[in-house]
């Protein structure tokens, strides 16, 4: 008996008719992304207005793979404010550059869930099989009901080793879960390894959960790879915007050090800096 | 979505939904939150479409969005599971001894496996997904892979050995 035979036994024949409508589930997403055109039209509309009467909200986010003209004017106004937010607050990130695929289906056009990707050290970390696993964050956020959504991606070689930085910004409803912040995350199996964890207030009344895994530690006797070491700064701020920043190791190589380029505090000062912020409903 | 990739999405939910339901179940253990899980994994699908139908293999692609949907579900605080540490010491340290391991109790253990860990035995023995597969859905390397299906495997020979055991009685 195969191991899949196996499971379809213990599955048994009896299945409970599905409650997955997919033609209500087709309609629903239509709604959804009508909606979601007019709010993305309306803010680039804004923007357009803002940089027409001459308001510079942010430099040019450098050398580009596509021309920037061919981006949506509210995305480019949040690609630059991330790359010089990045700048300021993680030198070690001032050489990144821009690479946006053509074929990225996730473009503003798809409209609220905007993710730019970006390369670090003017080399290529890319074509990466792990496509879906860069935008989890934004797609989460997204999922989970979050009004707008801004992800940036960044893959960092770091020698042989490469890192990958995510930045997201949401707008999130006054009743959303997304606005509540523990620590009780992971802390079952995490529960006296090198987990740290703890939530702060921020000068502006933001709430900071800041997390990190230093490893290297066991779960149950499993080696933690050197990929799960990771920095996580969630922040969330009185007006509804949430920040979220992380940092993990995605291609881990022994000749490298062994924790992501970005630290806690950097990613605090980051996920803090007010220029990261979503245009207005 | 244009009008032929709809057509293309409802020929390929209706060809594979009891199967993710059924991935789903062995997930979860429960129809109701399996039916969840797939309609969060269908609307994930819908919504990047286009992406989907490129892989190079779309169904190993979709079983994963389906365990990365679950694991996400876990993480949500109403839904988060308490993994027991241990397994039941029946079951594995003297598999001889269990013909009363039913089905039920084959999802007890399952259940009894971290969310993690369980997504990667479904993954790798249910779904038939190759180590590097089961990776890139999981988004974790091969070696994590390799060391959480190894008590995966403890746990379905034993499993295995108990079947056999009743249906020679």
């Amino acid at each position: 008996m195969s191991y899949q035979d196996l499971l379809d036994r213990a599955i048994g024949d009896t299945e409970p008719p599905t409650t997955v409508d997919v033609d209500r589930l087709i309609a629903r997403e239509r709604r959804r992304r009508g909606r979601r055109w007019a709010i993305s039209a309306g803010a680039a509309a804004v923007l357009s207005v803002l940089v027409a009467a001459g308001v510079s909200l942010a430099p040019d986010p450098g050398p580009t793979r596509v021309a920037v003209s061919d981006r949506d004017p509210a995305l480019r106004h949040l690609d630059a404010a991330v790359w010089v937010a990045l700048s300021e607050h993680a030198s070690a990130f001032g050489g990144l550059t821009w690479n946006v695929p053509r074929d990225e289906s996730w473009s503003p056009s798809d409209g609220a869930l905007w993710v730019s990707r970006l390369t670090g050290g003017g080399a290529d970390a890319g074509p990466y099989p792990y496509r879906d696993i860069l935008t989890w964050r934004a797609d989460w956020l997204s999922d989970r009901g979050a009004a707008l959504v801004y992800g940036a991606t960044a893959l960092i070689p770091v020698g042989r080793r490469v890192d990958v930085l995510d930045v997201s910004i949401a707008r999130i409803g006054p009743d959303s879960s997304l606005g509540d912040l523990d620590c009780e995350l992971n802390a079952d199996i995490l529960d006296g390894t090198s987990y740290a964890c703890e939530v702060t207030s921020g000068p502006r009344g933001e709430r900071i959960r800041s997390a990190h895994n230093g490893g290297p530690f066991d779960v149950e006797a499993i080696p933690v790879q050197p990929r799960d070491r990771q920095v996580e700064v969630v922040v969330v701020r009185p007006d509804g915007i949430r920040v979220d920043v992380g940092a993990r190791i995605l291609v881990y190589d022994e000749s490298a050090p062994s924790l992501p380029a970005l630290d806690v505090a950097q990613a605090e000062a980051l996920a803090l800096d007010a220029r990261l912020d979503l245009p207005s409903p | 979505m244009r009008a032929d990739q709809e057509r293309e999405f409802r020929e390929f939910v209706a060809a594979r939904l009891a199967r993710l339901r059924r991935t789903a179940y062995l997930l979860c253990h429960d129809w109701d939150a399996a039916d969840d899980v797939v309609s969060i994994t269908l609307t994930k699908l819908y919504r990047h479409w286009a992406r989907v139908w490129a892989a190079s293999n779309m169904d190993a692609y979709v079983r994963g969005m389906l365990a990365r949907a679950w694991l996400d579900e876990q993480r949500r605080p109403w839904r988060r599971e308490v993994a027991t540490p241990l397994l039941p010491d029946t079951a594995i340290e003297e598999p001889a001894h269990a013909a009363v391991l039913h089905r039920d109790v084959l999802l007890a253990l399952l259940d009894s496996l971290p969310p993690r860990q369980r997504a990667v035995v479904v993954l790798r023995y249910y779904c038939d997904l190759s180590v590097e597969e089961s990776a890139e859905a999981l988004g974790v390397s091969a070696g994590t892979i390799k060391s959480q299906s190894a008590r995966g495997l403890d746990l379905l020979r034993a499993a295995a050995r108990s079947y056999a055991f009743e249906e020679t009685r």
